[in-house]
């Protein structure tokens, strides 16, 4: 039986889930924001468990009570499914304004995600003298230099306010450089002759000099991603004379199975 | 219909949640300030309180929490009203003992849905 529903422009689920609380109820609550859904099972007033497609128990909760559009409908029904947060609404309401606070905070000092984090000291010097929680700790090998935030996250499994706290703590140490080495390029078919096989990238000379003044790039750059609006690839690549600063030459192949002209344009960055 | 009591130091808002609040057919008394507050409770039967939580003298957090500790105020659902947001003043208006902790701005379809599930509790059973 459907009671209560809306728009969470007009109401914010954070005064459903209170109002779920104070009157003690029981059941579902539906949300859908755009293309994302998610429930919140209520017991007795409680959320006892959430699920959204990619999160499941309080994650999934904290991200839901962050939707700030779409709808809600509340279901009255007896929920069976296994308790996975054991908290009061209000807790689980002021740890979501903590994690938004700290979303907030985080987002200003990191404020693009396609940035590359890379610690400046090895892991045995890395963290001396710092403290970072166990989860903390997992995420700092994905900082390799080469992941920007958004592949540090989906590596990892970790939320964006973990993965950029672990970040903002190595880099008030000084310990951290945040790299922007993400290039827009025009993209040109590869010149390719009997002699001139296409297996690789090409990309100007001038490329290769601006990334290997780059930390993690020094050692010289073998590989490169590309990405572009139908997904990334790792390729090989070729610094070569005779392409203009923003030209990456592509061999025909690749072109053609990428769905690329002459002329579009695609991002590149070194890869490992 | 219910009474509900409308306490904050601003007009305006107290104008716009009466406006509110009476189209869905209820009593309205206003109180600018908490002890004018205190007045009307003594005086008459209120079943919600819309609280401020910054206002001059005592402040709504104050109130509320004697509201709720005084056992002649029981049965009185309070919305204690903010225009921050974030952790700070999550943590002090959860902690008041209010029904609801809401953050403004108020609009009519916020105020209709918290009325009619803070007045007409038994209507989800």
């Amino acid at each position: 039986m459907s009671n209560l529903r809306g728009t969470l422009e007009s109401i914010s689920l954070t005064d459903v889930a209170q109002l779920l609380h104070v009157n003690r109820k029981t059941g579902m609550l539906q949300v859908s924001s755009g293309k994302i859904s998610g429930v919140l099972y209520f017991s007795g007033g409680e959320v006892i468990h959430a699920e959204t497609l990619s999160a499941r128990g309080e994650m999934a909760a904290f991200e839901i009570l962050e939707w700030d559009s779409g709808h809600f409908e509340f279901l009255t029904t007896q929920v069976q499914t296994p308790a996975t947060i054991r908290r009061t609404v209000p807790d689980l309401l002021m740890d979501s304004a903590r994690l938004q606070d700290s979303r907030k905070r985080l987002h200003s000092i990191f404020p693009r995600l396609t940035a590359v984090p890379w610690p400046t000291l090895p892991a045995p010097q890395l963290l001396e003298g710092i403290k970072l929680f166990a989860e903390e700790r997992k995420i700092l090998p994905f900082f390799d230099g080469y992941r920007d935030f958004q592949d540090v996250m989906s590596a990892s499994g970790h939320h964006d306010v973990a993965v950029l706290q672990a970040a903002a703590i190595l880099r008030d140490a000084g310990r951290l450089e945040v790299l922007e080495p993400d290039a827009h390029m025009s993209v040109v078919q590869m010149k390719t002759g009997l002699f001139k096989k296409g297996g690789h990238l090409q990309l100007p000379k001038t490329m290769e000099g601006w990334w290997t003044a780059l930390g993690p790039y020094r050692h010289g750059i073998q590989n490169l991603r590309v990405i572009w609006p139908h997904g990334p690839a790792v390729e090989r690549v070729e610094f070569v004379s005779g392409l203009t600063d923003k030209q990456v030459a592509i061999p025909r192949e690749l072109m053609q199975a990428w769905g690329l002209a002459e002329g579009s344009h695609v991002k590149v960055r070194p890869a490992p | 219909m219910s009474t509900v009591l409308i306490v904050d130091d601003d007009c305006e808002v107290r104008q716009i949640l009466r406006e509110y609040v009476e189209l869905e057919g209820h009593r309205v008394i206003e109180a600018a300030g908490s002890s004018f507050a205190r007045q009307a409770l003594a005086q008459e039967h209120v079943d919600l309180i819309f609280l401020d939580v910054l206002m001059p003298g005592e402040s709504g957090t104050a109130l509320c929490h004697s509201i709720k500790d005084d056992p002649e105020c029981q049965g009185i659902k309070v919305v204690l009203l903010t225009g921050f947001d974030g952790e700070r003043a999550w943590s002090q208006g959860l902690r008041s003992g209010a029904d609801i902790f809401l953050v403004k701005p108020v609009n009519r379809e916020r105020i209709k849905v918290l009325l009619e599930e803070l007045l007409t509790p038994g209507r989800l059973a």
